[in-house]
């Protein structure tokens, strides 16, 4: 799967926010606030092709947590940002 | 031989020409208060312009039918404002039709966008002068605007403006909320306060840091084309309720409050990062409301109370 085009991460306040800005999201009339650990996946995937695993690497990455552990926070991020309409199969 | 004025809007200066006969010419009393220069020219008219945001020529005889079939539709707007139809050219320039309605468009007008901003062409042989023609000319001058401010701390607002005690108060909210009628209860109930624009004011962060907000030519339905300015007091979003009530929005909610009612064309890439530093930059340094409100008179003095 990848991130739709159109979304944009941005800086505000000292925040990150995804902002539908391409031609492809002038409906799309949200602001999503990222968390830093959202930021930090979204950064490493949206110019790219990944699945849940993929996201799970990243935050074994990262941080110092069980698989389990990861594996249960990138389905939830995931279900999210596919129940907002950024992510496309 | 053409026309060619110079305006200055919101401390920006661009020109519009069209040919001294152009019917079109009558019925732009709105631009008047905005005038900063007139010439009759004839010939070649780019380099003889002083520095500019951007200059329009309009041709009132060809339709830009050409153009426009080797033109390709990258995305449609029909809102209650307008349609305006994004385009690229076969030579790759962007390219804008605009019209009233959908219904209109074969009647609209056609933007081109040159590769030098002091080159751009609004094509009105389809609009058969008269009304029609001072909607599409309008919306090409607001795009235009909007296109080549954003990125200079600019932002063309969909709003409705009072001052009062030498502050302007910006009132935004979609189409049919009461931005106007809240805007008439200031002017009726808060001692002085007077209309600055009631559709599209221009707000801008000067060099200096300063927010201001300016009056332009554009004002919807109510005449009312003051070239003057007023530091910004504060911005309000309205929602109508059965109830007034007001409160203060920071961080990403006042974002979210200011960002729809800017014109932009977010999907260009420097647009938008300029529409974003510059709503960045208002809410940082104005108050940002929002305010449920009846339409009566103790929503105005709340709001002031409050605001002021």
């Amino acid at each position: 799967m990848r991130i739709k085009k159109g979304f944009v991460l941005r800086e505000l306040a000292g925040e990150k926010i995804i902002s539908g800005e391409g031609l492809e999201q002038i409906d799309f009339n949200k602001i999503v606030t990222l968390n830093s650990s959202a930021a930090y996946i979204w950064e490493h995937i949206s110019n790219r092709e990944f699945d849940l695993e993929t996201i799970v690497d990243l935050l074994l990455e990262r941080y110092d947590i069980e698989r389990s552990v990861a594996l249960k926070d990138s389905r939830s991020l995931l279900d999210n940002w596919k129940s907002i309409g950024l992510v496309e199969e | 031989m053409d026309k060619q004025n110079s305006y200055i809007v919101g401390g920006h200066r661009f020109y519009m020409s069209m040919p001294v006969e152009s019917v079109l010419w009558n019925g732009v009393d709105n631009y008047k208060p905005f005038i900063e220069t007139e010439d009759t020219i004839e010939g070649d008219r780019v380099d003889t312009l002083d520095s500019c945001v951007f200059s329009l020529y309009v041709d009132t005889v060809s339709a830009g039918t050409e153009l426009m079939e080797s033109s390709k539709v990258l995305a449609e707007f029909d809102d209650d404002t307008a349609f305006i139809s994004v385009m690229t050219g076969g030579k790759g320039e962007r390219i804008f039709q605009i019209s009233l309605n959908r219904e209109m468009r074969d009647r609209g007008g056609l933007l081109v966008i040159g590769e030098d901003y002091r080159n751009c062409k609004l094509y009105a042989g389809a609009c058969n002068g008269g009304g029609h023609g001072h909607f599409v000319l309008n919306n090409a001058l607001m795009l235009l605007y909007a296109l080549f401010t954003a990125t200079r701390n600019t932002l063309l607002i969909h709003a409705s403006v009072a001052v009062a005690d030498g502050k302007g108060y910006v009132f935004l909210g979609k189409s049919g909320t009461g931005k106007s009628t809240h805007t008439r209860l200031w002017l009726n109930n808060i001692p002085g306060a007077w209309l600055l624009n009631d559709d599209n004011p221009v707000v801008k962060i000067e060099d200096d840091g300063n927010v201001m907000v300016y009056g332009s030519p554009w004002s919807g339905k109510t005449p009312c084309y003051r070239n003057e300015k007023a530091p910004l007091g504060a911005v309000v979003r309205l929602s109508q309720a059965p109830h007034n009530s007001i409160r203060r929005l920071t961080g990403i909610q006042a974002y979210a409050a200011l960002a729809p009612s800017a014109s932009s064309m977010k999907w260009d890439r420097v647009m938008a990062d300029g529409l974003h530093n510059t709503l960045s930059g208002i809410i940082q340094s104005v108050g940002i409301f929002h305010l449920e409100c009846l339409p009566d008179a103790d929503a105005a003095h709340l709001c002031h109370d409050t605001v002021k």
